[in-house]
C-alpha cells in the first residue's frame, strides 16, 4: 500500500485516503444495524430508498474542515438534526454522485464547479429506510452559501481532525420503539452530532483513518 | 473450577508471546463475533469478483486487498448457505463470492489443561478465537493428490477454518490413541470430546 505523506487531516491527505477505498460500494456492510448491539432485530423495510450525501471536504490552509447542515425543524424526517448535504436519488440523476452535488446545490447553494469527487464510501443502511450512497468530495475556498431556508437552518464546519479522533467518537443509547438503540455521537461545540451522520463520520474514520 | 493438577516437574513459565491470554491479545476481534447474519434473510444480489483463497489472502478484482480491517468487516458478514455457496450478507442484500478452501484460516493454536479435559484453542487470520469442543468439532479430511491431511475446524454457522501447516503439525503432536467405537484411532480432544484423525493402524502412511 503506498505511503500517504500529505499532511495530516489536510484536504490532499483526504484525497489519497479516498482514492485507495476500491469497494465495492454499493453494497450495505454499514448502516445504523452495524453500531447498534441489538442489530439481529433489524428487519429491512419493504422497500429501501436510495439517497446520496456529499461529504465535502473544505480545503482550509491551516487545517481542512467537514461542511455539515442543521437540517430545518419543520422538515418530515431528520428535523433539527446534523446531516451532511443531501436527499433522495431522483430518476433525473445519472448517478450517486450527481445526486450528492446537485442537493447540496438545492440545500446551501454549494457549487458544483467547486466541488472536487474524491470517492465514496459503501453504502450506508439507516434504520429509518433509506439506503445512503456517501460521495466524497473536496471543497476549494473561497465559495460564499446560500442556505435554502425551507430544508436548512444552518451550515457550519468541523474541523477534521476533531472528527477524525476516535476518543470523540461517543456512545450513546435511547429508548425507541421498546428497544434500546445504539448509536454514536459527536458533540461539537453547541452542536449535537449524532445518529446517521455521526453513523456516516465514523465510517470514514474506519475506512479511510483507522 | 477445580485445581488444576500440578506437576513441578513440567511446570513450564508463560513467556509473553504464548498461552491462551497471548493468543487472544493477537486476535483483533476477540469476543466481539461476527454480525449476526443468520438471522437476515435479504434477497440474492448476483456475485462479486471476490475470492478468498487456501492461504486466507482475500482478493477483489483480481488484486490482494491489503487492509486487515476491511478483511475482518467482510469476514464478519460471511455466511455459508445450504447450496454450498458462501456469501457476503447484509440486512438488504447476498452476494456471491468464490472460496478457493475454507473461508478461514487456523493461524495459532493454544492447549490448555490436561490432555483429557484440556481445551485447544484456535485463533484465525481475521481475528476469531474459536475453542474446540462439542460445539466446534474439528473433522479431517485427506488431500486426494498428495494424501496429506487437512483438518478443519468450525467456527460458525456452515463456515470453517482451515488450519494452517504450522498448526496442523502442533495439533498432530497432541494426538493419542483411543478406542472409539471398538477400533483403535489416532485422535485428539478438546472440552470433552474425541476426534479421530484415522485408524491407528493407518498412522504408519499419515502424510503431513
Amino acid at each position: 500500500m503506498p505511503e500517504i505523506q500529505a499532511a495530516p487531516f489536510s484536504a490532499e491527505d483526504f484525497r489519497a485516503r479516498a482514492a485507495r477505498e476500491t469497494g465495492p460500494f454499493a453494497t450495505a456492510y454499514y448502516g445504523d444495524h452495524r453500531f447498534d448491539a441489538d442489530a439481529d432485530s433489524y428487519v429491512a423495510p419493504a422497500s429501501l430508498r436510495d439517497a446520496a450525501v456529499l461529504v465535502p471536504v473544505v480545503d482550509r490552509p491551516d487545517a481542512a474542515t467537514l461542511l455539515l447542515t442543521q437540517r430545518h425543524s419543520s422538515l418530515r424526517s431528520h428535523s433539527g438534526q446534523i446531516a451532511f448535504p443531501g436527499g433522495r436519488i431522483d430518476a433525473s440523476d445519472a448517478s450517486p454522485e450527481e445526486a450528492a452535488l446537485r442537493e447540496a446545490y438545492e440545500e446551501v447553494g454549494l457549487e458544483p464547479g467547486r466541488v472536487e469527487v474524491v470517492g465514496r464510501l459503501p453504502d450506508y443502511l439507516t434504520g429509518s429506510g433509506y439506503r445512503v450512497a456517501p460521495v466524497l468530495g473536496v471543497v476549494r475556498p473561497s465559495f460564499e452559501l446560500t442556505l435554502n431556508p425551507h430544508e436548512v437552518e444552518a451550515a457550519f464546519e468541523v474541523p477534521l481532525a476533531f472528527l477524525m479522533d476516535p476518543a470523540n467518537h461517543g456512545r450513546q443509547s435511547r429508548m425507541w420503539q421498546d428497544r434500546e438503540r445504539f448509536f454514536y455521537a459527536m458533540p461539537w461545540r453547541e452542536r449535537f452530532i449524532w445518529g446517521v451522520t455521526a453513523g456516516i463520520i465514523r465510517t470514514l474514520y474506519e475506512r479511510l483513518y483507522a | 473450577m477445580p485445581e488444576p493438577a500440578h506437576h513441578a516437574s513440567d511446570t513450564v513459565e508463560p513467556t509473553a508471546s504464548s498461552g491462551l491470554g497471548a493468543l487472544v491479545a493477537r486476535a483483533a476481534r476477540a469476543g466481539k463475533g461476527a454480525a449476526p447474519v443468520e438471522r437476515w434473510n435479504p434477497p440474492f444480489c448476483g456475485d462479486l469478483d471476490m475470492e478468498i483463497k487456501a492461504d486466507g489472502t482475500w482478493f477483489y478484482l483480481g488484486t490482494p486487498i491489503g487492509r486487515a480491517a476491511l478483511v475482518q468487516l467482510f469476514s464478519s458478514v460471511l455466511r455459508k448457505d445450504e447450496d454450498g455457496k458462501i456469501y457476503l450478507v447484509t440486512p438488504v442484500e447476498k452476494v456471491g463470492i468464490r472460496v478457493e478452501d475454507a473461508p478461514f484460516l487456523a493461524v495459532e493454536m493454544s492447549a490448555e489443561g490436561e490432555s483429557g479435559d484440556g481445551a485447544l484453542t484456535f485463533r484465525t487470520n481475521v481475528g476469531d478465537v474459536v475453542e474446540c469442543g462439542p460445539e466446534h468439532p474439528l473433522r479431517f479430511a485427506v488431500e486426494p493428490n498428495t494424501g496429506g491431511l487437512k483438518p478443519y475446524l468450525h467456527v460458525r454457522g456452515r463456515l470453517e477454518a482451515l488450519l494452517a501447516r504450522p498448526v496442523t503439525y502442533e495439533l498432530m503432536a497432541l494426538g493419542e490413541e483411543i478406542e472409539v467405537e471398538g477400533r483403535r484411532m489416532f485422535a485428539v480432544r478438546s472440552r470433552g470430546a474425541v476426534f479421530p484423525v484415522m485408524p491407528a493402524a493407518e498412522l504408519a502412511r499419515l502424510s503431513l
